[in-house]
Parts: structure tokens; sequence; C-alpha cells
């Protein structure tokens, strides 16, 4: 276990992570160590990971254990769901409705379009609610009124459908198709 | 004096409830999946994707099942866009059903159609969802304790104008539940039976327009949102003027009323108050559509056009009118067009059949009234110039006014009494509603 008394640092150079002063820093936190299929390594305070459900079961069945491999999360948007968990604890303790939801609209504003579809299979592999609730509603909120084209697109699917099924959908719902956004 | 029915439109799409699972196939978040750099969505859990799809509106949910194969098992949202719905509002002002008129259509093609992509055939679960939010609502909301009974007045935009005795009236729409409250009526001379509105009340220019006119006199009230009261006089009227049951409509900035046998007055509540007689202007001749009194008549704003249509004795023809608006004479058409019109006498509607999504319904005039047991709504077919009921056994009825109980002239109570005894539809609202209140109307 680290004693650092430095907020989760990271144990690697190539992903950085904001520093966050510790105001309780007279009693050292307990870490939890997390590791992205990746091989990188995560120190997170013991309160952060326990908004992970994942990692929250996963200590209640074999607490000794130093390190929770991540196979399915790779280290990007593992540190972005950390950023976010962090700020989501501020909010516990100083619970500030209006301010939670600016942040949770900055967070996901800034995020580029793949940063949002790479995160949302994190969140729910590790099952953290809110932050799936943010992420469904920013990928809604950026597909409105787009083309299946780029929708397609934007989540990286490959079309499967054949010439004359897709034509089939398109002839029978035609009143979605009107007024659609430019691609 | 009031008509007892009328269409609901929803223009909004009606929300469904997504329990989160779905029937779709078993997807694994297999270990590779996010680490690739090409991911596969199409792989993901459908639990995953059925929370994206939940949170889109109806349009984006029928082009995201047209993305990939694996999603083209969503569940599509059962009413789409300006799908016209009947409403009704129950005796006790508590509930509101809504039934679709075109659910059971004169043809097998296009009621299969329907019950396909829209309501998936059952009217009565939809109904029983709203029925309970309603209900919730209105006796929570019911501050003025008033036992009154409440009718709609006019509908348009989504909104219900509903009022209850001389002095309520709000605002009401059953798929959000909200209700905006308008200062009492200045109910002391009269009793104004004819209401109207020009925009939804969320509008800024929204102006609410109370009416009652009787030969030689108009008495009026209106309020503009944003106004804590209502402004009201009243106008003596030289010639005098016969108002059909058709609610006011609100057209190019004033309000127009269609007589009984095709005349036109326009209120103008932007007029200078000591120039009240400016304030209503009757039109010169614009014609005289109808020879007979007592007439079905409905008046609509069709996108900028003002449109009559006048129903004959025992529904013998229905006749459809455009107001030319260089001479102000009505001028009959033969020919919707790629349009359906639903009627009501407190607020009509013209719609694109390319936004119903329903073939077959073009040059159709869908009026606001039972149609034996389906419940389903008469039509008039202007193509082939006939009345149809539903289909019963593929057959196309054919059949009048009388068949269905008229509404111009008739007692509210004696119209739920035939619907009652001859109709023998929705049993339950009827049974439930026999002090003779009930209620639809057009809600777009």
């Amino acid at each position: 276990m680290s004693s650092s008394t430095d907020s989760p640092t990271l144990t690697t150079e190539t992903t950085q992570l904001s520093p966050q002063p510790d105001t309780e820093t007279a009693k050292p936190t307990k870490k939890i160590t997390l590791k992205s299929s990746d091989n990188q390594i995560f120190e997170v305070e013991e309160s952060v990971a326990m908004e992970f459900a994942t990692v929250k079961s996963f200590f209640e069945d074999s607490p000794s254990t130093d390190t929770v491999p991540l196979p399915n999360v790779t280290a990007k948007p593992l540190s972005q769901v950390i950023e976010f968990c962090k700020e989501q604890i501020k909010f516990k303790a100083n619970p500030d409705e209006a301010q939670k939801k600016k942040y949770n609209a900055e967070f996901v504003t800034e995020k580029s379009d793949k940063d949002l579809v790479d995160m949302i299979p994190v969140a729910n592999y590790l099952e953290i609610k809110d932050l799936l609730d943010v992420l469904n509603q920013a990928v809604a909120d950026r597909i409105e009124n787009k083309s299946v084209e780029y929708v397609r697109s934007f989540f990286g699917i490959d079309n499967d459908f054949t010439a004359e099924e897709e034509a089939a959908l398109r002839r029978e719902h035609a009143w979605a198709y009107e007024g659609v956004d430019e691609d | 004096m009031l008509s007892v029915m009328y269409f609901l439109i929803m223009a909004g799409v009606e929300m469904v409830n997504y329990s989160g699972k779905f029937a779709f196939e078993e997807g694994k978040l297999s270990r590779s999946s996010v680490c690739d750099e090409k991911r596969r969505w199409s792989d993901l859990p459908g639990d995953v994707v059925a929370l994206i799809f939940s949170r889109l509106c109806a349009p984006d949910c029928y082009r995201f099942v047209a993305v990939c194969k694996s999603w083209s098992s969503f569940p599509l949202p059962k009413i789409k866009k300006e799908f016209p719905t009947l409403v009704y509002l129950k005796s006790d002002g508590k509930l509101i059903n809504f039934l679709s008129p075109l659910l059971c259509c004169s043809t097998p093609e296009i009621a299969s159609s329907v019950c396909k992509n829209i309501i998936t055939s059952d009217s009565t679960n939809l109904s029983s969802d709203i029925e309970d939010n309603e209900h919730d609502q209105c006796l929570e909301s019911d501050r003025s304790q008033s036992h009154e009974p409440r009718t709609v007045s006019f509908s348009k935009h989504g909104w219900l104008l509903v009022s209850q005795g001389k002095y309520v009236v709000f605002f009401f729409n059953p798929i959000t539940n909200q209700r905006i409250d308008l200062p009492g009526l200045p109910g002391d001379e009269c009793f104004f039976d004819e209401i109207s509105f020009s925009e939804a009340p969320t509008s800024p220019d929204c102006i609410v327009l109370a009416i009652h006119v009787q030969s030689f006199w108009v008495f009026f009230a209106f309020i503009r949102r944003g106004e804590d009261h209502w402004n009201s006089d009243s106008i003596y009227l030289e010639s005098g003027f016969v108002p059909s049951y058709s609610s006011p409509v609100f057209h190019e900035g004033c309000f127009y009323f269609l007589g009984q046998t095709g005349c036109l007055a326009i209120f103008d509540p932007n007029r200078d108050e000591k120039d009240e007689l400016d304030m209503w202007v009757e039109v010169d001749s614009p014609g005289n559509p109808c020879t007979s009194p007592i007439m079905n008549c409905y008046m609509v704003d069709c996108n900028g056009e003002l449109m009559s249509v006048f129903v004959g004795h025992m529904g013998q023809w229905v006749r459809l009118y455009m107001l030319d608006h260089s001479s102000m004479v009505w001028k009959e058409t033969k020919d919707l067009g790629d349009s359906v019109l639903f009627l009501s006498q407190v607020g009509s509607r013209l719609t694109k059949t390319t936004k119903l999504q329903v073939p077959g319904l073009e040059n159709r005039i869908y009026f606001s009234r039972f149609n034996k047991k389906e419940g389903t709504c008469t039509f008039y077919d202007l193509s082939a110039g006939k009345f149809h009921t539903s289909c019963n056994d593929h057959g196309r009825d054919t059949c009048t006014f009388y068949d269905l109980s008229a509404e111009a002239g008739i007692k509210r109570d004696k119209l739920v009494k035939e619907v009652k005894l001859g109709l023998n539809m929705e049993k339950e609202i009827f049974e439930r509603d026999n002090d003779g209140r009930v209620l639809m109307g057009l809600w777009e």
C-alpha cells in the first residue's frame, strides 16, 4: 500500500490526472490500485474506487487483493472515468446540484465523440450509473436528427444490411428521414 | 350548444416506457472489444445500446434501427408524430382517453399497416397509461374544489383549453400533465360559450378569446400572455349575427367566426378598444354555402388558408370551401390533395398523409364522431363522395350521420344516451358518464 499522502498518482507517464489537494492529509487514505488492459497502473483513493460497483464487489469477494485487474478497460477512458468519479465524490461531500449539473455538462461537452463512445462500455462494465446516464444522454444529444450514415460513423459501425434491406427500411419509415441534418 | 365530441391529434410523440429489458440478442462484452481500436458496438450487450436508444426521440429511433442488423430489433415508439387520436374528458374531469380514429380503417391493408407501425393494436393499454397519470394530476391540481363539470372548449398545438363552470378556465397538456390556470372569467353578464386561443400557452404571442354572441350583441373577453386580467366589453351589432357551433379560429392575427349559413365575422383583439365597432367586422358576402340554418359546419386554418366544411342534413352531402382572400368569398373545392382533414367543432386540423405514414388516407375528412363497436371515427371520402364507417368483415359500410347520432343541435345528454344505447362502444367510459358530459377534442 502506498504511503504517499498525495492524491491518486499514476505510475506511467502517458496519462495524466489533475492533482487533487487532499484536505484530510492528517491520516493517509487507503489507496487501491487498478490495472488497465494495456497494463497501466492507476492508484486511486478507496472512496473513488468504491464508486465502481464492479471493483467494489471484487474487493468484497477477495479483500486481500492489492491490484484489481480490469481486462476490459483501456487506460484512456479509465482515466477519464476516474476524473469524473473524483468530482462526484466532492459533490457527495458538499451537495450542490447546480454545480454538479454544470460539471457533468462540461465533462461531456469537452470530450470528443470517440472519447464518449469509448467511455460508455467502461462505465457500463464498472457499473457507474450516474456516469452512464450522463454519457448516454450526451450521445443521444449528439446523434439527434442525424443521418443513419452519421450514426454509423459515430459509433464506428459497419453497415451489415443489404442494399435491398436498407431501402425497404427507409421506405417503411420514410417520414423519419425528412429534414435530417446535413452530415 | 357546444359540440360534444372532438378529436385530438398528437403532435408530440407518445412517450414509451422502456424497461430496459429488450428481446435483444445476447451480446457479450468480449475481453478484447474495448481494447480493439476497431470497436464492435454491434457486439455490445443490448442493454447498453438500449439505454441510449431509450433517450432518443421518435424520429431518431426510426433511423437508429437502420444502423445495423443487431440494432434493428429495438421496439419502435408506438405512436408517431402527428398521429391523430381521439380524447375524452370524463364527466368528473379526471380522465382523458385516447383513441385512434385510424385504428380500424375501411380497407384491411390500411388497418394492418396502422397496427404494425403505430398502435400495435392495443389502444386500451395506451389509454390506461395516460389515464393513470391524468388521474393523479387532475385531482391534485383541482384547487377550485368545484364539482362543476369540466368541458374542453378548444384544442390546438397539443393543448386543451378546459373550462369549468362560468368562470374557471385553464390550459391542460395531457401528455406532459402541465396545467396553466388563467384568471377567472368576468362572467357577470353572460356565459362565454366559445373560447379559442391563438398559440400554445407557452408562446409569448398566446392570446385567449372568450366570446358569447347572441343575435345583436357580442360579449367578449380576451387575455394576452403576461396579463393578469381579462379585457372585456360588449359590442352592439346593428345587423345581427347567428354564430355556428364551430369555435372561432385564429387566422392572420384575428379570430374568425363562422356564421350558420357560411357568413363570416372577424374579431380583432388588437384594435383600439375605443373603436370597438372596428373590433368586430362582418364580411359582406362570403357566399352562401348552405341554405338550411341547422347545419354541421366547421372552420379550420389550413396552413394559412381558411377552410370551411358544411355537412348536409343527415350527411347527404359534404362541401368544402376555401376562403379566397382577394374577394373574401368562399370558393368550393373538391380535393384535399395528399392531406387528410380531422374535424371537430372545438379544433380541427389538416394533416399531410405523409406525416401520418399511413397509406390511403388521402382526400378524407374524419369527423369527431364515433362509429360502432371499435370506437373508430366516421370519415367522408371526398374522391368517392361517400361516408364510410370502419371495416367490419373487410367490407365497406356506407352510412349516414343518422346511424351514428348527429352532434349539432342535439343536447349533450341525448347524444350520450344514443351512444350508450346504439353504438355499444367504450362501455366503461360511457357508463361512468351517465350525466352526459362526454367530450372529445382535436388536439394537434
